[in-house]
């Protein structure tokens, strides 16, 4: 089942400079394992040490954000939206 | 998109003045807000943000605002060009954390300081933890 996954601008020169493109999975974490195994250097940016997404990493399916569903388990359906956004964070 | 620190960047003062006024309604808090640009490239609307920390010394903005905001900027066939927030008790100049937390390398992070006069704006890339100032040159009218 294909989705289509919207990639941000710092990640797109892992992911060959696509914005977005179209990946397989049934799962948010099936599209991001996916997603790494095309593109290995985005594991890094995306994914902590323990195999965890990374805090700043955002995660939207449609108009809504993983967290205030299953996570990386939220399960997708076909024609589904996902967006990766990084966080903007800072401080004095 | 320019890519040497010593070319100058040019800003609309109305947009500066919009950053400013925006740091001022916050203040002591840090404000952070968006800046997109047009077909050419060229920077045309200061979007304010929620800084969902509302601390003096941290901001975060408001991930479902940075989702729409990010979305409706797209739709509008315009692009994401900076990211500023302000320093209400330090320098104009991004911290340790900033450089941390600077995800889009690609993007000019401006940084305003309210409480100096005149109220300070200053910017930058971050790229790869190392920081690069432009000259920031205001131009009159939008």
């Amino acid at each position: 089942m294909s989705v289509l996954v919207r990639i941000p601008t710092p990640l797109r020169p892992l992911a060959g400079g696509q914005s977005e493109l179209s990946e397989e999975g049934t799962s948010v974490r099936e599209i991001l394992d996916n997603l790494i195994r095309r593109f290995p250097a985005m594991k890094e940016r995306m994914m902590d040490e323990s195999g965890e997404l990374r805090r700043f990493i955002n995660i939207y399916v449609n108009e809504e954000d993983i967290r205030f569903r299953e996570g990386v388990s939220t399960p997708l359906s076909s024609g589904d939206e996902v967006s990766i956004i990084p966080a903007i964070a800072g401080g004095a | 998109m320019t890519n040497e620190p010593s070319t100058p960047v040019f800003f609309s003062r109305a947009l500066y003045q919009s950053i400013v006024d925006h740091a001022r309604s916050v203040h002591p808090e840090e404000c952070c807000g968006l800046v997109a640009a047009d077909q050419k490239g060229s920077p045309v609307r200061v979007i304010p943000m929620t800084n969902i920390l509302h601390s003096p010394v941290r901001y975060q903005m408001d991930p479902k605002e940075q989702f729409s905001v990010g979305k409706a900027i797209r739709l509008e066939g315009m692009s994401l060009w900076g990211i500023y927030h302000s320093h209400p008790l330090s320098e104009a100049y991004p911290s340790v954390v900033d450089i941390n937390l600077a995800y889009y390398p690609d993007l000019f992070y401006l940084l305003a300081s309210p409480v100096t006069t005149p109220p300070a704006l200053r910017i930058f890339r971050i790229q790869n933890g190392k920081v690069s100032e432009f000259p920031l040159i205001l131009k009159e009218g939008d």
